[in-house]
């Protein structure tokens, strides 16, 4: 019936029936409920379950009904459509469960059939995209369906198993009758069982699923002796028996190993009792409430033999879980019978039971189990100074103002051309003159540089006019507001994934990619392991540079790379502008007359070109342009020689070189060049390869190689596999021969 | 002397046997003997299912290495010291340096016993920002402000 993939079970006490869930992805719940049902959509991929029915306790407790969830292979719009009748005359129901903590829980509700009337709860949820945290919202007013369930069900106790790898969290009524909540809508009678971990709140009606807590660790019991030692000059005594116990708790698909140990002991010593006089067994714990322990090994006629029998085996010291256990967890017990004693260990005789998985830290996949991982590497405290890089949007190296960054378009550009090539006389004329202080206009353009992102949203921008030198072209652009910017581009999570050394270097290894350039760089895993990795850019925006800061999560500097993101573009000029000055500084010369020295007189010219210029500039419409043929017959007459004679001397190499110049072609410069950079063709972003060794670990691999320790422990204190790399054997009362031998099986590795 | 037969069900190298008693049985040393590898001529019935025994003159617990029948009712028990249990309190009052361990271990200290797919395990994870969207830009640079 159930497709998809079996994420685990949902059992429910007393009755111990398990609900196998299936498949939690693609649903939503998106309408209030009614009639206490939920609008489940694609419910057919959500959770499918039925009650193990052939269990003895549903028939006691449900005869002629049936428990679990309403949504089983009935779809969704039949279910809403037929709304309570039709829960009533088939299924059961399923719906929320609000907790006294205001923790809403994606469960299931009870619905028994028996006397055609049920009860659910109205709260409707959608889960998180990673299904590790469920968002609940409560339906604040609904009509009560109602409540008329049997008493029994006061000390129903349900299990929610979430998802795989998010702990079943137990919740169970409080209230000894349900009938006491009626009305108030099942928001009292919940509670979470002591000793469950509360739910970690996210944010409002968010929170977080715990992660499978990992088993307390079972230590091994002690039980003094009822009886003390005898403690007398005797030899031996008999104290009697006595008998101890440990709980395990079950997990399917795995096994458990008991060991005893028997042992007398005084203060500072202790003694084996040999094993053969401790007996064993199993207890199974309670399965109803005022159920006895039912004892191991059952007859077949015992009718929990069948359950026991699907729930684990025992063969010698080891039990093994079968994926359809019915317990919880079992006790094992140890029983010492008629124990005799020496005098020499008089005071305390003591059964230890050890109960250890066989799975060690590792799962059957080979990861480690939370919380098993390790040594914590507390090495005291390291210094961490925080490296300070510069930020982007601080003030850039050339911030004293000498240059400034247009944001252009290829509109722009060609307007801007324009006006660097104009024909216009009087532009021209203006250009010219200043020109001779400041040179050719194509002589202060520094840098043309493209950029494969939106610059303006780093920088910031304004507005102003361009110009050149103190000449203001009345072009108008938007300006880069600093000279450089930063790209945050946020971190990468490093996270741990076999819980040993080989989640750091050199077997786990990370290369992160560095765009505009830089590719890919090797980055120490051990400085970003159980952390993460950010990175940012620093952007200087003249030549298009830039520097890639990494940082792990101490926010210590781990690598700078530098690269290039900017693509800078020829800016083609023509010293054209420069003939226009030397022609123009001639005539104007020869305006203001013979007596002035060329220099002067281009001087004067300079503060009417800019004049003229600027007039021609801002008045729509335009002087009438000079002419090709215009600043020919000029250069024709200059070249004649009837001006030449009548210049002043120092104004005559000045016009003919002029006229020269007006004959060759005009000579092209380029600034910048394109560069081999593929800046915008590769990837943008940064991104991380990790790569990690894939661990092959056997079960129980521990119970035959153990892991590696390197402390120096007392040999008393251990259980399992113990190899010792040096020892001490004082207080041994063996021969050398002896000494030796147990020299060579303990560095050989034994059993404790 | 005393000798207690016992099947011992468990791995040489634990300290702790799991065994269970075949009985007490009257032995004598045959000859010179060594407590380390005795050798005892046992009368009993049948007791070739044993594979351990304990000698209460010698303190000591013994792995049996061989079992021969001298004649019905006669046989000849060799044994070697288990060295593990009879001196097991006094082996766990001591302190080692412990290389190894099943439950007190560090699993960050490299271990060369550790095995490793050949094939290695790759994930590719992106950095969440991006640089700001709007397309190219073009940077003019002009001297002068």
């Amino acid at each position: 019936m159930a497709t998809g993939e079996k994420l685990g079970y949902i059992r429910i006490l007393p009755f111990d029936i398990y609900i196998p869930v299936y498949n939690w992805t693609g649903f939503t719940v998106t309408e209030p409920p009614e009639y206490g049902t939920i609008t489940v959509q694609n419910m057919r991929n959500w959770v499918y379950g039925m009650p193990s029915i052939d269990s003895e306790f549903y028939t006691e407790y449900f005869s002629n009904s049936r428990l679990g969830f309403f949504f089983n292979s009935i779809g969704y719009p039949d279910l809403m459509e037929s709304g309570e009748e039709f829960i009533k005359n088939n299924l059961c129901g399923g719906a929320y469960v609000e907790s006294t903590n205001g923790f809403y829980i994606l469960g299931l509700s009870l619905y028994q059939m028996k006397d055609q009337s049920g009860y659910c709860f109205g709260y409707k949820s959608a889960p998180d995209e990673d299904r590790s945290s469920f968002t609940f919202e409560a339906i604040p007013s609904l009509n009560e369906t109602p409540l008329s369930i049997m008493p029994e069900l006061s000390s129903i106790e349900v299990f929610i198993l979430a998802r795989t790898g998010v702990t079943y969290i137990l919740w169970k009524p409080v209230g000894s009758d349900f009938a006491d909540v009626s009305g108030s809508r099942g928001n009292s009678f919940w509670q979470l069982i002591e000793g469950v971990p509360t739910p970690v709140k996210i944010a409002d009606n968010v929170f977080k699923l715990y992660d499978e807590a990992p088993p307390p660790p079972i230590e091994a019991l002690f039980l003094s002796l009822t009886k003390p030692g005898p403690n007398t000059d005797d030899e031996v005594a008999e104290i009697g028996g006595f008998w101890t116990r440990g709980t395990v708790e079950l997990k399917r698909n795995e096994s458990y190993t008991f060991e005893y140990r028997l042992i007398m002991d005084t203060l500072d010593r202790e003694k084996d009792i040999p094993y053969e006089d401790i007996s064993y067994g199993v207890f199974i714990n309670e399965i109803m409430p005022g159920f006895d322990p039912v004892p191991y090994p059952l007859s077949p006629d015992d009718p929990n033999y069948e359950k026991v029998n699907k729930t684990f085996s025992i063969t010698g010291n080891t039990i093994t879980i079968s994926d359809e256990c019915y317990f919880p967890t079992v006790t094992i017990y140890a029983y010492a019978n008629n124990v005799i004693v020496t005098n020499e260990y008089a005071d305390r005789c003591v059964i230890r039971v050890n109960i250890t998985d066989n799975l060690g830290p590792y799962n059957p996949d080979g990861t480690t189990k939370p919380g098993q991982e390790g040594g914590d590497g507390l090495f005291g405290d390291n210094i961490n100074d925080q490296i300070e890089a510069p930020d982007g949007s601080a003030e850039g190296p050339d911030g004293a103002g000498l240059y400034t960054r247009y944001l252009v378009t290829s509109n722009t550009m060609h307007v801007f051309g324009e006006w660097l090539w104009t024909e216009d006389l009087g532009l021209a004329i203006a250009k010219a003159a200043v020109g001779l202080i400041y040179g050719s206009p194509a002589d202060t353009l520094i840098s043309l540089v493209s950029y494969p992102f939106s610059v303006g949203a780093i920088a910031g921008t304004g507005s102003a006019n361009v110009k050149w030198g103190g000449f203001d072209t009345g072009l108008s652009w938007p300006t880069l507001a600093s000279n450089a910017g930063t790209i945050n581009w946020g971190s990468v999570s490093i996270n741990k994934f076999w819980g040993n050394f080989l989640d750091y270097s050199p077997h786990t290894k990370i290369e992160l990619y560095l765009p505009w350039g830089t590719g890919f760089v090797e980055i120490d895993t051990n400085q970003v392991m159980e952390g993460s990795i950010s990175v940012k850019t620093n952007i200087e925006f003249a030549k298009g540079t830039c520097v890639h800061l990494v940082y792990n999560h101490r926010g210590s500097l781990i690598g700078s790379y530098s690269a290039t993101v900017g693509k800078s573009l020829p800016i083609t000029a023509s010293d054209f502008a420069s003939k226009q000055v030397a022609v123009a500084g001639a005539a104007i010369g020869l305006a203001v007359g013979a007596t002035i020295s060329a220099g002067a007189g281009i001087s004067a010219g300079i503060e009417g070109a800019g004049q003229v210029s600027y007039h021609n500039i801002v008045v729509p419409g335009r002087a009438a342009p000079i002419t090709r043929g215009a600043v020919s017959g000029f250069d024709t007459a200059a070249a004649s020689g009837e001006f030449a004679r009548t210049l002043p001397n120092a104004a005559r190499p000045a016009l003919q070189a002029a006229a020269a110049s007006t004959r060759m072609p005009a000579s092209y410069h380029r600034s910048g060049s394109f560069q081999e950079g593929s800046a915008g063709l590769g990837v943008q972003y940064p991104f991380i390869i990790l790569s990690r060794p894939k661990q092959s670990m056997p079960q129980s691999y521990g119970h035959y190689y153990g892991y590696p320790c390197n402390k120096v422990l007392g040999l008393g204190g251990c259980f399992g596999y113990t190899e010792v790399a040096e020892v001490h054997l004082d207080g041994v009362p063996a021969t050398d021969a002896e000494l030796i031998e147990i020299d060579r099986l303990l560095k050989g590795g034994v059993l404790l | 002397m005393t000798v207690s037969l016992y099947v011992n069900y468990s791995e040489p190298n634990r300290l702790s046997k799991n065994i269970s008693a075949i009985g007490s049985f009257s032995g004598n040393l045959k000859g010179e003997c060594s407590v380390i590898n005795p050798t005892i001529l046992i009368e009993a019935g049948n007791i070739s299912g044993a594979n351990y025994m304990y000698i209460g003159s010698f303190g000591r617990y013994y792995y049996i290495t061989d079992i021969v029948s001298v004649r019905d009712g006669l046989w000849m028990v060799s044994g070697h010291v288990d060295v593990l249990t009879t001196y097991a309190s006094a082996i766990r009052g001591c302190s080692a340096l412990v290389s190894r361990q099943e439950s007190d271990y560090n699993l960050y200290l490299t271990d060369d016993r550790f095995l490793v797919d050949t094939r290695r395990e790759y994930s590719t994870i992106a950095f969440p920002g991006r640089a700001p969207s709007g397309g190219d830009s073009l940077v003019l640079t002009i001297a002068g402000s």
